[in-house]
């Protein structure tokens, strides 16, 4: 077995076929692909998925950066592969589309904490609770997602006025008698990243369910 | 150990002097990264059970903590190893020095300097979010171009052996060299330097990951069991003839494999159906190996013996659950749950690692040129080794199963299903820490055999201070 040259070619060329298959022709499929493009209600064009804010991609960074795809997906599984559209994580599947403008598809391998490819959405009107960034227990008992504090800034009370930011923190958690937790900017630009989280869009290669309201129209 | 043909060259004792001081080196690195690993690894398990531990500083979030143990297992200690095991058997099997001795155990230094600052900066920087690929970009060409340097070593002691040995080991050990770093420099040019675009990032790193595994990692420890398990046995390789059938059908099959982590994904189905099939072929060569090495399989007193055994067993049942586990009904259940993480394990932990010490303990006494003084912590390294993997993997494929079953159903929330996990997290800790402990009986036989090495060179200087030696002299 100790051909030297017939191993080299044998391996590399393996390699080389198999980079082909998943490399250079996934490329060749997806590479062109571009934002879908419609008219709203308004008769106004929008393209999906639109760039995010400057500071919800900052906030994209540092989830990337904290590793929170640790432990959550962004990513919707079709009905028949999981339960992931019956618990409400999604409308319809992910599809390739919905990751053109991010740096890096953050797509996760683990639910240690929930899907949140659609987290913006399922706020609805509702802010994002940061709360739930300095403390996840405050908000969902019996959570094992890690706080991350260090977001947070704790300061005096300005002038005997609260900021209208602060955190309502109570018993154990809460601040010294004077002092007052506020999100600080990364904690804001995370916040600003999970509230854009949003695929409900319908797509020529993912259409959204046909719901009553839809079909009226 | 060595080929008796009349074309052999090189002695024995002269092959291993020009192997002792980079091999040792090897050996030595990867098993400090295996204790930072268990270190890390242990610590991510406490912050699952305790979510508040530890949160002062964005460098110790579980994510980070997660990332930096994986890269210390399987780039710190399976990679380094295993590459102080290739050196030592290519050099003995084709009866020929080690080339460059000196610029191997500097290359190795500068190895090990590099992973040190890549895992700093994961600490500082954060993840590069591509699993198998975690290390940041600023330090990431200084590890290639190390392991590429090391590679060409390694290829060059290939060469340099002199055609006396037709052991698979060679070829396994050629294969895991080149493929290396032809994964490494595509995955880094095409992830992290000249990023390709959206989803096929996320096939990209799993190419690289599966490839890392399972052209890199695991050629190496089937090679440790191919040269090994014959000559620690006395009895020959069971069939000689199937050997280059599994060594093909692996490397044909094992690049294929790379996008099993995309099941249901967002990415086209063809290629997920690709890496299914190629999965659940992977069982013809995880047949081949099993029927070459069940001589392992035996009671030996030999601890080499016992390591190889475990190995080859692991790798069995690890080549039985992944093909069953690749296919799509099943991973609509055990998709994204720590199932996935528990038979990872049962391959770094349960293949890989066990085929490593086996091979530590057939060269380290051969290096140092003496047995391992005591008698008794091997078999407290392999029994501790055994139980922590087996409890491991056993409360990650259980608790990963069940936990696939509550996330199956649209009703439990997350918060109930981690609920019931916790007890499987705590298990699988447990079993970590005995995983450590075991590497703890590994390192006070290591340190005692160095100081049975050193002792010698001591006794004279400590007599130098003492006037004994004078007085002998008189």
């Amino acid at each position: 077995m100790n051909y030297g040259p017939l191993i080299y070619f044998g391996v590399v060329t393996s390699l080389v076929a198999s980079w082909l298959g998943f490399v250079a022709v996934p490329r060749t499929q997806l590479g062109s692909l571009q934002p879908d493009v419609s008219t709203n209600a308004a008769n106004a064009v929008v393209s999906y998925p639109a760039a995010r804010s400057g500071e919800a991609a900052q906030g994209r960074d540092l989830y990337q950066s904290l590793g929170c795809s640790s432990c959550h997906t962004l990513q919707v599984r079709p009905q028949t592969g999981g339960s992931d559209i019956a618990r409400g994580w999604g409308k319809r599947r992910s599809v390739a589309r919905d990751y053109l403008q991010d740096p890096v598809p953050l797509l996760g391998n683990s639910r240690l904490g929930p899907d949140l490819a659609n987290y913006g959405e399922r706020l609805g009107t509702n802010a994002f609770p940061v709360i739930r960034l300095f403390n996840p227990r405050l908000v969902t008992p019996g959570s094992i997602c890690a706080p991350v504090p260090f977001l947070f800034e704790t300061r005096p009370i300005r002038a005997g006025v609260g900021s209208p930011e602060a955190l309502p923190l109570k018993g154990a958690a809460a601040p010294d008698a004077g002092s007052e937790v506020v999100p600080g900017l990364r904690a804001r630009q995370l916040a600003a990243f999970l509230s854009s989280l949003s695929t409900s869009v319908d797509l020529p290669e993912a259409a959204l369910p046909v719901t009553e309201e839809t079909a009226q129209k | 150990m060595s080929g008796t043909n009349s074309n052999c060259t090189e002695r024995p004792d002269a092959v291993d002097a020009s192997c002792r001081l980079p091999v040792l080196y090897l050996f030595v690195g990867g098993l400090a990264w295996l204790f930072a690993g268990i270190g890390l690894s242990l610590l991510a398990a406490a912050k699952l059970q305790f979510p508040s531990l530890l949160n002062i500083c964005e460098g110790l979030t579980y994510g980070r903590i997660d990332s930096a143990a994986r890269v210390a297992f399987t780039y710190g200690f399976a990679s380094q190893m295993g590459l102080g095991l290739a050196f030592w058997i290519l050099a003995r099997s084709g009866n020929s020095r080690l080339p460059v001795p000196g610029i191997a155990f500097a290359i190795s230094l500068v190895w090990n300097v590099a992973l040190t600052l890549g895992v700093g900066a994961l600490f500082i920087y954060g993840s590069t979010g591509l699993a198998g690929l975690e290390i940041p970009r600023q330090t990431a060409p200084l590890i290639l171009a190390a392991t590429g340097l090391l590679s060409v070593i390694g290829i060059a002691a290939f060469a340099a052996g002199d055609g006396c040995s037709k052991s698979p080991a060679r070829a396994h050990l050629l294969g895991a060299l080149i493929a290396l770093p032809v994964l490494y420099l595509t995955a880094q040019l095409g992830l992290l330097f000249l990023p390709i675009r959206g989803v096929t990032q996320a096939i990209t790193a799993g190419w690289f990951q599966q490839g890392f595994l399972l052209l890199w990692l695991a050629p190496l420890a089937l090679a440790s069991l191919y040269f090994f398990v014959p000559r620690l046995t006395e009895r020959p390789t069971q069939s000689a003839a199937l050997a280059p059938f599994g060594f093909w059908t692996w490397v044909i099959l094992a690049a294929w494999t790379g996008a099993i982590d995309l099941v249901g994904g967002p990415v086209p189905a063809w290629w997920v159906t690709v890496s299914i099939v190629a999965n659940v072929l992977l069982i013809i060569p995880v047949v081949i190996f099993f029927i070459n090495f069940q001589g392992a399989c035996v009671f030996s007193r030999k601890i080499a013996v016992r390591f190889a055994a475990i190995s080859v067993i692991s790798f069995f049942v690890w080549g039985i659950l992944n093909a069953a586990t690749s296919l799509r009904c099943a991973q609509s259940i055990l998709h994204f749950t720590q199932f996935g993480v528990g038979l990872r394990e049962l391959f770094l932990f349960g293949f890989i690692a066990p085929a490593l010490f086996a091979g530590v303990y057939a060269v380290v006494p051969r290096l140092a040129e003496r047995e391992f003084p005591c008698r008794i912590t091997p078999t407290v390294h392999w029994v501790c080794t055994v139980g922590g993997v087996a409890l491991m993997v056993g409360a990650y494929t259980v608790g990963g199963y069940l936990q696939g079953r509550h996330l199956a159903v649209a009703g439990v929330p997350i918060t109930a299903v981690n609920a019931s996990l916790r007890p499987w997290l705590a298990l699988h800790a447990a079993g970590f820490a005995l995983f450590g402990f075991a590497q703890v009986a590994l390192v006070a036989n290591s340190a005692w055999l160095l100081f049975e090495c050193v002792k010698p060179l001591k006794e004279p200087v400590i007599s130098l201070f003492t006037g004994t030696q004078a007085a002998s002299g008189k």
